[in-house]
């Protein structure tokens, strides 16, 4: 009678020793999730209001091709609800980047690109001998301003047709 | 007995762990669609149409006073040259001077058209200076269900020259917006290289674009 209360009890605290410490690692495991979950959260939301869009007329985006480098010139909306920050603006053209030669000018004038800002891009390339009417791809992508410790990012993307 | 009672807390232990696991499943679930309502919780495009677009190369763009003349009242500006719909008021101080010009209606004339005081028997005739310029015609229908700020519009000739609608629009109405249904007649002096062909329009990320008539 005795062994049998012996094991008896030898069995209970092993359940409970068991069942206590797993559930102990699954609520710490948990919260880790919940982390995690938050800051995604936290980032897709950055993502979801940081929109930009190309502005203008894709048919005539202006080129000057008399000065050396070339200089394209077009403009970029923000179509989000963050404020975008023009200095993490990269630019594609054809397939290459021209991140270095970028001059950006917000319109009207103002410290911010918010969402009644267009900012004028031009750039430039030695390597570029595009004529009249041709056609490029043209691809931005802009990081948001940091907000509640996290930036967004939007990318554009359109064909567009060059006017010299 | 005595073992019956363990076996039976390890059952109740083990299915405690299951229905946690359960819950933590579930709530799992509900975050994934959660990130997926905020995914598609942008706003739907505007839609739009430029119903017309008119390039006007002999606009009156800017009356000036020569001489603000003597004895008027506050009244209204015609042409007295050409037939091209030109529209103005005026505004005149103590002496019935006038001293100040607003043009209503810019019209279009192949030459500057002489400017004069409609119906009115002054002291001492008033003398106008004006000239003549491009100007740009458009209607467009918010055909849409957006209300668009109309600060967030922006229009474009011949994809340069971007211009806020906030800025210029004045078709008798001071709201700011522009509502689901409504035609917005725009006008704006062009002042950049010409010949101008195009006009483009941008709203929230929508361009359009149409040829100028």
């Amino acid at each position: 009678m005795a062994d049998g209360g012996a094991s008896t009890f030898i069995l209970l605290i092993t359940a409970l020793l068991v069942s206590g410490s797993v559930s102990a690692i699954l609520i710490n495991q948990w919260g880790d999730m919940s982390s995690a979950l938050e800051e995604n959260r936290k980032g897709k939301e950055a993502d979801a209001k940081t929109s930009v869009s190309f502005a203008g007329d894709a048919m005539e985006v202006g080129y000057d091709d008399s000065v050396n480098p070339n200089v394209m010139t077009f403009y970029l909306q923000n179509t989000g609800q963050y404020v975008l920050d023009e200095s993490t603006l990269v630019v594609i053209v054809d397939g290459i980047s021209v991140t270095s030669s970028i001059t950006t000018t917000i319109l009207p004038a103002g410290a911010d690109w918010t969402d009644v800002r267009l900012l004028e891009v031009e750039v430039s390339s030695t390597s570029w001998s595009y004529q009249n009417d041709d056609s490029v791809s043209l691809s931005a992508v802009v990081s948001s301003e940091v907000t509640s410790g996290y930036r967004g990012t939007s990318t554009m993307n359109i064909e567009v047709r060059l006017n010299v | 007995m005595g073992a019956s009672v363990g076996i039976g807390g390890l059952i109740i232990g083990m299915t405690m762990l299951v229905v946690f696991s359960m819950v933590v499943a579930s709530i799992d679930a509900k975050v994934d669609s959660s990130l997926q309502t905020i995914d598609s919780a942008n706003e739907a495009l505007p839609t739009f149409t430029i119903d017309d677009a008119t390039l006007w190369e002999g606009a009156v763009v800017d009356v000036l006073i020569g001489s603000g003349g003597s004895g008027y009242t506050n009244g209204n500006l015609v042409s007295s040259t050409g037939n091209g719909g030109f529209t103005g008021t005026f505004t005149v101080d103590g002496s019935g001077a006038i001293i100040g010009v607003a043009i209503t209606s810019h019209g279009n004339y192949s030459s500057a058209p002489t400017i004069v005081v409609q119906g009115q028997t002054p002291t001492s005739s008033a003398t106008f200076v004006s000239s003549i310029g491009n100007f740009i015609h458009t209607n467009v229908t918010n055909t849409g269900s957006q209300i668009t700020p109309l600060r967030e519009i922006w229009i474009f000739s011949d994809g340069e020259n971007p211009t806020n609608l906030g800025s210029i629009y004045s078709g008798g109405s001071n709201s700011p917006h522009w509502y689901s249904g409504e035609t917005l007649h725009v006008q704006w002096a062009e002042s950049g290289q010409l010949p101008v062909s195009r006009v483009a329009i941008s709203v929230k990320g929508v361009s359009m674009a149409s040829t100028l008539a």
